[in-house]
């Protein structure tokens, strides 16, 4: 793992996992390649520290989980957004946006 | 696939922990692997990718650690949700059943009101009288100590000088101290009134743990009695005294003497006496020195005792015993074959009525039991019409346990409406006990429903709720799902079964009420017998009251007599008066006693040495035709008997045979003192009179003209008007011929010897009549329960009994098959009923005051009352069975 690469801000994960799954159900391992993905490694994380957001987030009841059985006949646990997790990741996006263009605005001088 | 609903993520929360775990696992280590075979196709050799997958992932024990511990709380979280939302819909939807069927809630609450409220009121009062400790200090360490023989006959006073030997010797007990009680007269200011007082020795505040609020204690020197000093209770100084702020210090004159006032106790305390049940004492004063070092044999003095820390009463039972043999040894005179007895002071106050208090709560417990029966028969009931909506709430995926669940929420929801109405029942009821509670009950103004009261009715409410509910939960829960469905209706065979299981709660309702109705009967044939006992005393119009002769003129005791002699003239003047007599002790009141020799025995000793224990009582006037005790042999005693050098008495039949067996007792002559002896002899003997009450068989007694030398010619006499008519009509009458005597005597105690009498009863006779209630309750309980089995039996069956009726039984036939229902259930309950009998003997022999716990004829009847309870229920039923119209019935059938 690159050593140059920045801290995950912190409470971003949460908001990353909750756009993650705004496509569809996944399993956690599918959620990290996802979101190193589309972070194209940026963010890259210790991938460990994904299981206490991802169960921090079901005991809140922004995520739902399920049990089925992968192609090998493996025990699988997906997680879905609920519709509480749906709203938050509204909330959040928007939230974002604002603090994102804010902070753009004290760095350049203007909104991006 | 499906997603997670409510439902469904509880299901999982109901995961065990070791299967938790497993997921976590399952879960963290799918994760490593997909790394692993991600990079592997990537081309990275395995070792290296097992070992960057590893460090991709960072930490997986501290990981797996947390997740368990967040996975954890999220279960209980869920459990707890689960649990409540259940609750709440099981009580939501337990509460419009109950409201849908509002005769049937109705009915149910107020069953369980009466065994709920029945069970409060009874326990109330075995809390306030038995449960409560006692009001002082650390009092599990407080005991009496009683004076008795050796051979085992207990619980007199003790002796001065033994008192002070015990507590110079004990090193079991911290403190002994000792009290008598008597009437003390208040004069001086004001009227002048008579109250309970006591002599203590100075240390009985402290041993109790007690300091007076205002003013001191007694201190040693006190003891001294040229002080004249008393400690008052916080009862006399408010009421009598007017809670005067400056009366330590004060004088108040005591038995016409002045005395100061150095002290007034807190409020409620009172030195417990076994003797005077709820009396207060409302004023002590300290014993004089030489009144309790000498007279080793006479005793008078109640000694209470404080264990030292850590002591068993055991311990100091036996410590003080070889005390007392010491003390045997050192003085045979008085004290051979002699001995003490320790017993806690809460046993002695309250042991034996607390016994009694828990059997009439059993009994209490009973009857709730056939309450229990016959809610649950109801629900049985109940349960075949609801059939198919446990059929349908199984269908949707109830299982069995959350069916089970609903029923009993549902119950205890009915129980805990029934508490309610049972709480406000006893507190109604508690009005109505106070009525009947014997005065004598010790401790009865602790009585009262409290939080603890309170709590136990709810404790009660739901576990009545629990036993009732059981059975027609489980019953429900196992309905055949398929053929509810398809039936429509409750099924004849699942109805049948839940029959079977109605007819054994009714046989085992019929167990307890046999058992409860056989109790009863022997309580009440106990108290009639007891209450129809002859008592030595004729009890019919007899006016007793109190005279005391306080004051320095009638320290003579001549002067007493002549106020005797003269008030018995004047009252005899009284129209409507047939005969006047006094005496020390009224009958059944208890006594006084001492050791008597036989001038002839040839046992005794030449120093004289112990004899037999004689009741002494004092009389005058025509005691004995007053109180209509009758004369067997020889004279009343005449104004010469008193006088003569070897007085006359007379003697109870029992002291004849104690003294003189096989011998006429006529002109034998007795003394109680050996140095030198004062012979007395023997004038007349009348019946045996139940002194110490009548519960004990009479002891020897003798009586003594009141001025006879002796003892026991006491200041407090009791005067006996035998009259005509009413004999309270002439209350006033004979209190201003008492008056008319000396204008400073009031009278006291104004009772009849037929009220007297009833105080006795009053326990046996409050114990009965609750016993009583219960059993009837009971009955009438059973009476419904075989009710409901028979019609329910009747209306299940209709289609068979036209049948029967179509193929040529009789009218006759049928109401006898239905009758037979009925019997068959008297029976198996009233054979395990008379097994109950015999299981409960020995709990019930303590209610019984000596009868016989075990009484055949009653048992037989208690039985064929239940066979006729039975015939009774049934017959309703039998009658609708024989007017069924078989075309009917078999049309609907």
């Amino acid at each position: 793992m690159p050593k140059d690469v920045p801290e995950l801000l912190k409470g971003t994960l949460d908001l990353l996992i909750l756009k993650t799954l705004e496509s569809g159900p996944m399993h956690g391992y599918a959620i990290a390649r996802s979101i190193e993905a589309a972070t194209e490694l940026a963010l890259q994380i210790e991938e460990g520290s994904l299981y206490p957001a991802l169960y921090r987030m079901t005991n809140r009841g922004l995520l739902q989980f399920e049990w089925g059985r992968s192609t090998g006949n493996r025990r699988i646990k997906s997680y879905r957004l609920t519709p509480k997790g749906r709203k938050r990741l509204e909330q959040e996006q928007a939230n974002w946006g604002r603090f994102a263009q804010a902070v753009a605005r004290v760095l350049g001088g203007q909104p991006a | 696939m499906s997603w997670a609903t409510d439902s469904w993520m509880r299901l999982r929360s109901l995961l065990s922990r070791k299967e938790r775990a497993a997921q976590i696992d399952d879960e963290l280590s799918n994760h490593i692997d997909m790394l692993v075979r991600d990079l592997e196709s990537a081309g990275v050799d395995p070792a290296t990718a097992r070992r960057e997958a590893r460090h991709r992932f960072g930490n997986v024990r501290a990981i797996r650690k947390e997740l368990y511990r967040m996975e954890k709380k999220r279960v209980e979280h869920e459990r707890r949700a689960t649990y409540f939302d259940e609750l709440r819909q099981d009580l939501r939807y337990g509460t419009r059943q109950l409201l849908r069927s509002p005769l049937f809630t109705a009915i149910v609450m107020a069953t369980l009101a009466i065994g709920i409220g029945a069970n409060t009121a009874v326990f109330s009062v075995f809390k306030g009288v038995f449960l409560d400790p006692l009001p002082y200090d650390q009092p599990d360490r407080l005991t009496y100590i009683f004076h008795g023989d050796t051979d085992g006959s207990c619980c007199g006073p003790l002796s001065g000088p033994d008192f002070l030997d015990l507590r110079r010797m004990t090193e079991t007990f911290e403190d002994l101290a000792v009290i008598s009680s008597g009437n003390t007269s208040i004069t001086g200011d004001g009227d002048p009134a008579v109250v309970l007082g006591a002599r203590i020795s100075p240390s009985m505040f402290s041993l109790l743990g007690v300091q007076p609020v205002r003013g001191r204690s007694f201190v040693d020197d006190d003891e001294l009695g040229d002080g004249r000093v008393a400690v008052l209770s916080d009862g006399l100084w408010r009421q009598r005294l007017g809670a005067d702020p400056n009366i330590v210090g004060s004088s108040l004159e005591l038995n016409g003497e002045p005395h100061t006032v150095i002290g007034v106790l807190p409020p409620g305390f009172s030195v417990p006496s076994p003797w005077y049940v709820n009396q207060m004492h409302d004023v002590y004063v300290p014993f004089d020195r030489e009144e309790i070092t000498q007279g080793r044999d006479s005793h008078w003095l109640l000694t209470l005792g404080r264990l030292e820390p850590g002591v068993t009463w055991e311990t100091g039972d036996a410590e003080l015993k070889s005390l007392s043999k010491s003390l045997e040894e050192k003085y045979p005179e008085t004290n051979h074959k002699k001995t003490t007895y320790v017993f806690t002071m809460h046993d002695r106050l309250v042991g034996r009525v607390g016994t009694q208090l828990l059997l009439i709560l059993s009994a209490a417990g009973f009857m709730l039991l056939i309450v229990c029966g016959n809610v649950a028969s109801l629900l049985l009931s109940r349960a075949t019409s609801r059939e198919t909506e446990m059929a349908i709430r199984a269908a949707v995926g109830a299982g069995r346990t959350r069916i089970i669940r609903q029923l009993l929420s549902e119950s205890i929801l009915l129980s805990l409406l029934g508490g309610v109405a049972g709480v406000a029942l006893a507190f109604w009821a508690m009005t109505l006990l106070r009525a009947v509670i014997p005065t004598d009950l010790p401790r009865v103004a602790n009585i009262g429903i409290d939080g603890t009261v309170l709590g136990f009715a709810l404790g009660i409410s739901v576990l009545t709720g629990l036993v009732f509910g059981l059975a027609p939960a489980l019953s429900a829960s196992r309905s055949n799902l398929t053929e509810s469905l398809k039936e429509g209706k409750g099924t004849p065979k699942s109805g049948s079964r839940r029959n079977v299981l109605r007819g054994a709660l009714v046989a085992v309702q019929f167990a307890l009420a046999l058992v409860l109705a056989n109790g009863a009967a022997l309580m009440l044939r106990s108290y009639l017998g007891f209450r129809g006992m002859e008592q030595g005393f004729d009890p019919e119009n007899v006016l007793t009251v109190n005279v005391t002769m306080q004051g320095e003129r009638y320290d003579d005791i001549w002067a007493r007599g002549d106020f005797l002699r003269q008030a018995i003239e004047r009252i005899e003047a009284i129209p409507g008066v047939i005969a006047v007599g006094a005496k020390n002790r009224l009958p059944l009141r208890g006594g006084t006693n001492s050791q008597v020799w036989a001038e002839d025995d040839p046992e005794r000793p030449p120093s004289g040495g112990p004899g037999p224990l004689v009741e002494f009582a004092r009389v005058s006037g025509d005691y004995f035709e007053a109180m209509g005790v009758s004369l067997l042999a020889g004279r009343y005693l005449t104004a010469n008997d008193s006088v003569a050098a070897n007085p006359g008495t007379i003697i109870n039949e029992e002291m004849g045979r104690r003294l003189w067996p096989g011998e006429n007792p006529l002109g034998k002559r007795y003394s109680f003192r050996d140095d030198p002896p004062n012979w007395m002899t023997v004038v007349g003997v009348v019946e045996d009179v139940r002194q110490w009450g009548p519960y004990m068989t009479p002891r020897a007694e003798h009586y003594l003209p009141y001025t006879a030398p002796g003892w026991a010619s006491a200041r407090r006499m009791y005067l006996i008007v035998k009259t005509e008519l009413d004999p309270l009509s002439l209350v006033g009458a004979v209190r201003e011929a008492v008056i008319a005597v000396d204008k400073d005597q009031p009278i006291s105690e104004i009772r009849t010897m037929e009220g007297v009498l009833s105080d006795q009863f009053a326990g046996q006779r409050f114990n009965t009549l609750l016993v009583g209630i219960f059993a009837a309750i009971a009955l009438m309980l059973v009476t419904a329960g075989v009710y409901g089995v028979v019609s329910f039996y009747v209306a299940q069956n209709t289609h068979e009994i036209g049948v029967r009726m179509a193929l040529g039984a009789g009218r006759g036939r049928v109401v006898g098959l239905t009758i037979l229902r009925g019997l068959r259930l008297a029976t198996v309950g009233g054979v395990v009923g008379v097994f109950g009998i015999f299981a409960t003997t020995t709990v019930i022999r303590s209610l019984l005051f000596g009868a016989s716990p075990v009484d055949i004829p009653t048992m037989i009847g208690g039985v064929l009352v239940l066979i006729g309870v039975a015939l009774v229920a049934s017959l309703v039923p039998a009658h609708r069975a024989a007017s069924v119209s078989p075309v009917t019935a078999l049309r609907s059938g």
